[in-house]
């Protein structure tokens, strides 16, 4: 990533004095032409997340699915390759699909009824004379498709620009993660085949970045719903705790509740569901990786992950972030599912219905702090966000990641670090 | 009868038997259009090369020909021309 000369370009330098190491600026989070700067920089540009390879399983299959407000159809060729195109005709710019998923081979714009390969490739058009005949395809083009398109564990991400990190450098140590999730597969595979629930908020995407890894807030916007689950989760984002707070590189951050999880040492604890409600799971997961590594696994439990931008792995649901505008955020949810894991899957079905269902109590929490958030930031005094919540504690672990308590607004200030980087 | 169906067609799909032998029947619900195909057509589809497929989706080469081209089904080309790689 080259960094902008901050003298030759006033924009880079006025977003640098708007995102500071300990605080940001109110208008961060409400000036359009900001959101305009990050769409371009940030959205077109990094790698983003659109779907998974679960979602096409067959030849043909197709989905729909955002990269930011654009709107692309993720596809499965006839040979199983995934693509991922723009959804608008190249004839005179109409959405070619409208249907959320489908299996077809080939796609006619519904305006005049060109029609295109899944691939992007134009097949022809209705009454060709009027282009000279069909020889005038090879000259016309197809659907456009997005420069990079790669894949990490079923996980496809894209990116709208033709050069940049590869996808494995981007992900960096973020990628452990997803292995970490999907080996809770006893085939190590996730499968996202439970459905989508899109939730709107009225607030700029990166206040749900940031929240998805603040720690602070579990105990006191979540306590209704940790009160009536039982669940001890809550507890665990105290200073008390040993999990951490870690900055992944990248802008890429975590929750980590792992350390707790090895304290209690009960396999499938963290998801709060005893082994003997799951017994073919358990017996599945001892068969596929030997007693001692499954029963690891299911102590160590799922990442609690933020991969910048726009994927967000909760333990058992899955998020993507899709901006709309500089105030309108669209969260997509799904309730994660493992590869031969069915009596798991049932359950985990069931508390994601109970915490980012339509009526869930976790999400509907967060967007009201998401909305109340957005509008607080519009008023005028103070004009700053504070960021400094554990950084006189913070340390580096291991592997060399910064962390912080569970509580630490670590992650913060790496998301933004990050943002700095692309951004100016 | 089966309905075979996206956004951007819909057929229905049966097996005929009015005749001395089985055969495919399709019909497109949205012009009441019908097609049949019997087994050496069906079995011709399945080993027809993907070009031929590829080459038979473009829609001016059956329904919405110019008129000044001639009729649209007998004068499908043949071989059909070779579509985009
Ligand atoms: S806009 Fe798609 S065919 Fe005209
Ligand atoms: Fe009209």
């Amino acid at each position: 990533m080259t960094t902008t000369d901050v003298d030759t370009d006033p924009e880079a330098a006025r977003i640098r004095s708007l995102v500071l190491p300990d605080r940001v600026h109110g208008s961060i989070y409400t000036d359009p032409d900001v959101y305009a700067r990050e769409l371009e920089r940030i959205w077109y540009t990094t790698w983003v997340y659109v779907g998974h390879a679960s979602e096409v399983p067959e030849p043909n299959d197709y989905v729909r699915k955002t990269i930011g407000p654009q709107q692309v159809v993720m596809t499965r060729d006839k040979t199983g390759a995934i693509h991922v195109l723009h959804n608008r005709c190249s004839h005179r710019g109409n959405l070619v699909c409208d249907a959320e998923r489908g299996n077809a081979g080939s796609f006619r714009c519904p305006y005049h009824g060109w029609t295109f390969a899944n691939t992007g490739d134009l097949l022809g058009f209705p009454f060709n004379q009027g282009y000279g005949g069909s020889s005038a395809r090879a000259q016309l083009p197809g659907l456009a498709t997005a420069p990079r398109v790669e894949s990490y564990r079923g996980f496809v991400f894209a990116s709208l620009s033709p050069d940049g990190p590869t996808l494995r450098e981007h992900l960096g140590a973020a990628a452990e993660r997803l292995d970490r999730l999907c080996r809770l597969s006893p085939s190590g595979e996730v499968e996202l085949t439970a459905g989508w629930v899109r939730h709107e908020v009225t607030a700029n995407w990166k206040m749900l970045v940031e929240n998805e890894t603040d720690g602070y807030h579990p105990q006191f916007v979540h306590s209704s719903i940790f009160s009536i689950s039982g669940s001890g989760i809550g507890a665990l984002y105290s200073d008390k705790s040993t999990a951490v707070t870690r900055a992944l590189g990248g802008g890429h951050t975590e929750n980590d509740l792992s350390p707790e999880f090895r304290r209690l040492g009960v396999p499938m604890g963290w998801a709060g569901t005893p082994e003997a409600k799951i017994p073919d799971y358990v017996a599945a997961m001892r068969d596929a990786y030997g007693t001692d590594t499954a029963d690891e696994i299911m102590i160590d439990g799922s990442p609690h992950v933020m991969i910048f931008p726009n994927l967000f792995v909760a333990e058992i649901q899955l998020f993507q972030i899709q901006p709309l505008a500089v105030d309108r955020t669209v969260q997509h949810v799904t309730a994660i599912q493992f590869a031969g894991a069915p009596d798991l899957n049932r359950r985990l079905v069931t508390q994601c219905v109970g915490s980012v269902g339509p009526a869930g109590m976790l999400l509907a929490d967060d967007a009201e702090m998401y909305e109340r958030n957005q509008r607080g930031v519009a008023q005028r005094r103070p004009e700053w966000l504070d960021l400094t919540r554990g950084l006189h504690r913070e340390r580096v672990d291991d592997d060399g990641h910064t962390i912080g308590t569970a509580t630490d607004e670590t992650s913060m200030r790496a998301m933004w670090r990050h943002y700095l980087e692309l951004m100016t | 009868m089966d309905v075979v169906a996206s956004e951007f067609a819909t057929v229905s799909v049966s097996v005929d038997d009015h005749g001395n032998g089985t055969r495919l029947r399709l019909e497109d619900l949205r012009t009441g259009t019908v097609r049949f195909l019997d087994a050496l057509e069906l079995e011709s589809i399945v080993w027809a090369p993907e070009s031929w497929m590829r080459a038979l989706l473009d829609p001016s080469q059956h329904r919405w020909r110019d008129a000044d081209r001639g009729p649209a089904q007998e004068s499908m080309p043949e071989p059909p021309e070779e579509p985009p790689a």
